[in-house]
């Protein structure tokens, strides 16, 4: 068991093959797996309104989420919720740890479903390590081809569903059916799927050893009272084998049997017993399997389990602290601001572009005219009729070559507006004006500032 | 799952026997180092892209190519997804090599 004790630089590295282990953090795991996976592979598929419930229309520039229609100038929502994100990463991983780590992560629930393959294929970790070490013959090769066609398979269709949420995914299927797809589609779907392969089938924990920036960095948000998996080192030492119903004091032995199971069920490899390591995803398998093997010895459970540093030093853990609090307090005051924003929004846009060629001209006797090109956003999933008004100095008046303005669902709109003022009754140079749109059938109203120059 | 209850005490032994002479799957240092690279570089890309494109509409800046290029509006997000993977994968490959070589550093003395 002390065979890696010899540290190289150019570490060589043992492929893992977890044993698998039931439980009730096994099952916690798998519930949120399935969860996860069904949303992912099943949500492209959901209708709404005639068309697809979750798309983000790249060529069109749209985005649609249920009966919300996202415009590029709506960006700042999705930066929001990216940060709104971030912030229930610190917040959850002070709270509970490296939750997302064992139960969220992409990285986990695919490497998982991966193992599980495997499994199908090549059967327990006993006769998967077993079939490794074997010479290359029939059987083998059999196997292995099977787990290499579900793996390459589950990836081309994790690629499908991921290239399905660019792109209408009945579409997608249909072209896929009559081998009609279009290249870049192809492209994305080899692409995806390949990087599925190489994440999930073949790098598996080495992307959360070596590649994954949060593994290293998550420390700077634990405190004390953070949950986290750990050894009673105390209860457990000093660590020996020895006989079901043998008195373990009678032997000087703590309650590890050193039975090696927390090692075998850990999907990154390490011994959870050399205390708290980085390479953690806190998966809680080994809580599991010594769970079970307690159980076996009636001794009592725990001896791996969730805790806290603070419980460890024999001290009170809290949960109610001032980090807890703060990253509490910003992530509601986020998420409220959020859909508050996102329940005012009005699907309506006006920009106001001033005509560049001349500043001013007098059209009729006595009256100055600006010039200016109108874009409307109907933003909106039915068409709206609007009304313009402009104001901000005496007399002003605006004209526009259509009597009323009629905009379809999600179009764009240029209409040329005319403004006159009469002249002398303001000083020269520039004086701020207001474009104001009101929806004639909606209350969509929107104002747009500009600037009005007379001589 | 439900084969571990009863053989697990032999088994134990037998596998942790099994796991000393499993098969080695090596990754050098330099394959981890590619892996970095590339999957960092992946994420900023992926980050970078997103911001760019929410700004900037790929099919205005294919009109405006000098000289023309005959690329659809998919073709002009890949390419811009893919420019942006070079860059910050040259930037990730260069930082990794000055601080690899840097002197002192554990990696050159060896």
């Amino acid at each position: 068991m002390e065979n890696s004790t010899h540290k190289s630089l150019y570490a060589a590295h043992e492929k893992i093959h977890p044993r698998e282990i039931d439980g009730l953090f096994a099952r916690l795991r798998l519930g949120s797996m399935l969860a996860l996976l069904g949303a992912y592979y099943l949500a492209a598929w959901l209708q709404w309104d005639g068309r697809q419930a979750l798309l983000f229309d790249l060529p069109a520039r749209k985005f649609y989420i249920f009966g919300l229609v996202l415009w590029p100038q709506d960006f700042f929502f999705l930066s929001w919720l990216l940060i709104i994100a971030a912030l229930a990463l610190f917040f959850f991983t002070a709270l509970g740890g490296r939750l997302w780590c064992g139960y969220a992560c992409p990285q986990t629930v695919w490497t998982e479903a991966f193992i599980w393959m495997e499994r199908l294929a090549e059967g327990p970790r006993s006769k998967r390590i077993k079939l490794d070490k074997a010479k290359w013959s029939g059987k083998k090769l059999n196997r292995k081809a099977i787990k290499q066609v579900l793996w390459v398979s589950f990836s081309l269709w994790t690629g499908f569903t991921f290239v399905g949420y660019f792109t209408p995914i009945r579409e997608l299927t249909a072209n896929a059916a009559t081998f009609s797809l279009g290249g870049w589609e192809a492209f994305w779907i080899v692409f995806y799927g390949f990087a599925t392969y190489g994440n999930a089938g073949f790098l598996r924990e080495q992307v959360c050893k070596y590649m994954c920036p949060y593994a290293r960095f998550q420390s700077a948000m634990f405190d004390h009272d953070s949950l986290i998996i750990s050894y009673d080192e105390r209860r457990g030492e000093p660590r020996g084998s020895r006989r079901r119903n043998e008195d373990p004091k009678s032997k000087q032995l703590g309650d590890c049997i050193d039975c090696q199971m927390c090692v075998q069920v850990c999907p990154t490899g390490i011994d959870i017993r050399k205390g708290l390591q980085y390479e953690c995803i806190a998966c809680a398998a080994c809580i599991d399997a010594c769970d079970s093997v307690m159980d076996k010895m009636a001794y009592p459970l725990g001896l791996i389990k969730y805790t806290t540093q603070q419980a460890i030093d024999g001290k009170k853990s809290r949960i109610l602290r001032p980090r807890i609090l703060i990253y509490g307090f910003l992530l509601t005051a986020l998420c409220v601001g959020f859909l508050a924003a996102l329940a005012l929004r009005t699907p309506l846009e006006l920009d106001v572009i001033r005509d560049r060629n001349a500043l001013y001209r007098e059209s009729r006797p006595g009256f100055i005219e600006n010039v200016y090109t109108l874009r409307i956003i109907n933003k909106d999933t039915v068409s709206h009729d609007f009304e313009l008004s402009v104001d901000g100095l005496d007399t002003i008046s605006v004209e526009t070559n259509s009597d009323g303005i009629s905009v379809g669902a999600g179009e764009i709109q240029t209409v040329a507006a005319r403004v006159l003022v009469e002249d002398g009754i303001a000083a020269g140079g520039g004086h701020d004006i207001n474009f104001t749109l009101t929806g004639l059938d909606s209350s969509n109203t929107t104002t747009e500032q500009s600037r009005f120059f007379l001589p | 799952m439900p084969d571990h209850d009863n053989a697990s005490e032999n088994e134990h032994l037998e596998a942790s026997q099994d796991a000393e002479d499993a098969p080695l799957r090596e990754l050098s240092r330099k394959q981890r180092d590619i892996a970095v690279i590339g999957w960092c570089s992946f994420l900023v890309a992926a980050v970078a892209t997103m911001f760019f494109f929410a700004w900037i509409d790929p099919l205005t800046l294919i009109e405006s190519a000098q000289p023309p290029i005959s690329v659809d509006i998919m073709g002009g997000y890949a390419i811009g997804f893919f420019f942006f993977w070079a860059l910050s994968a040259a930037s990730a490959a260069l930082t990794v090599y000055l601080i690899r070589t840097r002197r002192g550093h554990p990696s050159v003395d060896e």
